[in-house]
């Protein structure tokens, strides 16, 4: 069969399909399907854990690898469930190995980021006061990077590219500045709630 | 799994992929917060993200994606079992090695028979003259063999009552025996033991006694009086006996011993191991603190030495420690390593005195026969 409606067909497969067919042949072509599905949330874990790109990134390959051995020897009921506990695990168990800080200690630097992660609320904050005075008044006192990363990305709904290409900036810190001013913003309001 | 969780979790890493590489707009932020809810696994993973938001994870993810889809396509297999194989060899060569060193080999060597091959011309039958030679044992305690005289030659294949070599060893001591006891002659009793020998080691499809008696002669005396007790065989070794032909209560008598012949020969070989050798034990300064008794007993029930290259005696130079624990440092002449071993786990059996001390035991190996 051609590799290309092989894939197609693969890719229709569940995840426990798919771990089965590992399970039954061996072949780690399965199981790197099934991992590139999480590949994303699992990267995305373990940079919260490890705070560190190149050290997230070689968390998430070491990953795959005790995956090839484990799946043939664990029980896994639900494998979305079972490899968010083994990323996290590992992650952990790194941060351990080498010495480094608490997972729940935040360097002073990255608090900023701490704060932003706070969900939807802050979404919805703008979006409640988006037309009030005090929003108005709180936007004012934000820098002015932050202010126009804010209005361009939530009332103009340009993308963090659009944005950068307009500001002349790199991606990555559009995504600061937008992420700061929201929870400067956020911080604001609820100080000057009535 | 939920096809929806399924979907939805795919459209989160494609949020997240849209985030990192720029693309993210407001109505995404919006889709991405509401999968964000009561899912720890997805919450946890945007908060590693916008915990490094300046980071160039697009690039990263995208060299992820690239290491895992340039792996090869092998198959995964259990190194396991493939472990518990080689383990399991290592054990049988072990177990085998240890069989080897151990068990003791009858060795033949000395003994060599040699018949001429039979011709194109007679392939039935059997050389006329036959050139044997005994062994040292043989040799040693008897007169010395001349060529068997070609009046004894035999005309039909005996039948091998005794067909490997150990069992050969042992009815050759048996048939030695039997002719020490006897009143028989000295070279008569010899050339029993050759025709014996000769039959032992000829294996050849085993012959009913009938067809075997209408060969006749005095082969035939010869081939049953080794299966005959000693006290039986007295009377069948008369010359003028054996020449008669057999009878029917003489072939009843026959059919009879033939049937208890291995039992017997069994119970005679064991025998005449046990009383192959006498061992004496003797040391000037230590002895063994339950006695020289218990100790030669051990050695007799271990059947150490009864082959036909061993020596009269040895000498066992033993140093005893301060427990009364004995070393075996060295033996003259040498022997095998199984039976040096055997003999220093026999001497090991006993608590020697005095302590601290070096002596040489000397063990005599008197090789007697039944009867002497």
């Amino acid at each position: 069969m051609p590799r290309f409606f092989r894939i197609k067909a693969e890719s229709t497969l569940s995840d426990e399909e798919l771990l089965a067919y590992y399970r039954r042949t061996s072949e780690v072509h399965y199981l790197t399907l099934l991992y590139e599905r999480y590949v994303t949330m699992v990267y995305g874990v373990c940079l919260n854990i490890l705070r560190d790109v190149h050290a997230a990134e070689d968390a998430v390959m070491s990953i795959y690898e005790e995956l090839v051995h484990k799946v043939q020897t664990h029980q896994i009921e639900a494998f979305r469930g079972w490899l968010y506990v083994l990323a996290r695990n590992y992650c952990l168990m790194e941060l351990r190995r080498q010495k480094r800080v608490s997972i729940d200690y935040q360097a002073p630097e990255k608090m900023a980021y701490h704060d932003a992660v706070a969900s939807g609320e802050e979404f919805e904050l703008i979006q409640d006061y988006a037309d009030t005075h005090h929003l108005q008044q709180c936007l004012q006192k934000l820098s002015d990077k932050q202010r126009l990363c804010i209005i361009q990305f939530y009332w103009e709904n340009k993308s963090y590219r659009e944005i950068a290409l307009e500001m002349s900036e790199d991606i990555g810190k559009i995504r600061s500045y937008i992420q700061n001013g929201r929870r400067n913003l956020r911080l604001c309001m609820e100080k000057n709630r009535p | 799994m939920n096809p929806l969780l399924r979907d939805d979790d795919a459209l989160f890493a494609a949020l997240l992929e849209r985030w990192a590489a720029g693309d993210f707009t407001r109505s995404d932020e919006e889709t991405l917060h509401r999968l964000l809810a009561n899912d720890p696994f997805r919450r946890e993973a945007w908060k590693g993200f916008v915990a490094l938001p300046a980071e160039a994870h697009a690039e990263v993810l995208e060299r992820i994606k690239q290491q895992l889809a340039g792996q090869p396509h092998w198959r995964y297999t259990s190194w396991l079992p493939l472990r518990w194989i080689a383990a399991a060899i290592v054990l049988l060569l072990l177990g085998a090695l240890y069989w080897w060193w151990t068990t003791p080999r009858i060795n033949l060597d000395k003994t060599a028979l040699t018949t001429p091959a039979p011709s194109a011309e007679e392939p039935n039958e059997r050389p006329t003259a036959l050139k044997i030679e005994t062994s040292k044992q043989l040799s040693t305690s008897h007169a010395p063999v001349e060529r068997v005289p070609s009046s004894n030659h035999v005309s039909k294949l005996p039948i091998p009552l005794v067909k490997d070599t150990e069992s050969y060893a042992l009815a050759r001591e048996h048939v030695m025996a039997d002719a020490s006891v006897s009143e028989v002659p000295r070279e008569t009793a010899q050339t029993e033991v050759q025709k014996h020998l000769l039959q032992v080691r000829t294996s050849q499809p085993e012959a009913s006694p009938l067809d075997s008696q209408q060969v006749g002669g005095e082969n035939q005396e010869v081939r049953y009086l080794r299966n005959t007790p000693p006290a039986f065989s007295e009377k069948y070794r008369n010359p003028a006996i054996s020449a008669k032909p057999l009878d029917n209560q003489r072939r009843k008598e026959m059919y009879a011993l033939r049937e208890a012949e291995p039992r017997r020969n069994a119970a005679l070989a064991k025998e005449n191991l046990a009383q192959e050798r006498t061992v004496v034990a003797q040391s000037s300064l230590i002895c063994p603190a339950d006695g020289w008794p218990n100790f030669i007993e051990h050695l007799k029930q271990a059947a150490l030495f009864q082959r036909d290259t061993t020596p009269d005696s040895l000498l066992l130079r033993v140093r005893i420690q301060q427990n009364g624990f004995p070393v075996l440092l060295g033996i003259e002449p040498e022997v095998r390593p199984a039976e040096r071993h055997r003999l220093q786990q026999i001497l090991q059996r006993h608590r020697w005195m005095p302590a601290d001390t070096s002596d040489v035991i000397r063990l005599i190996l008197i090789k007697s026969t039944r009867g002497q």
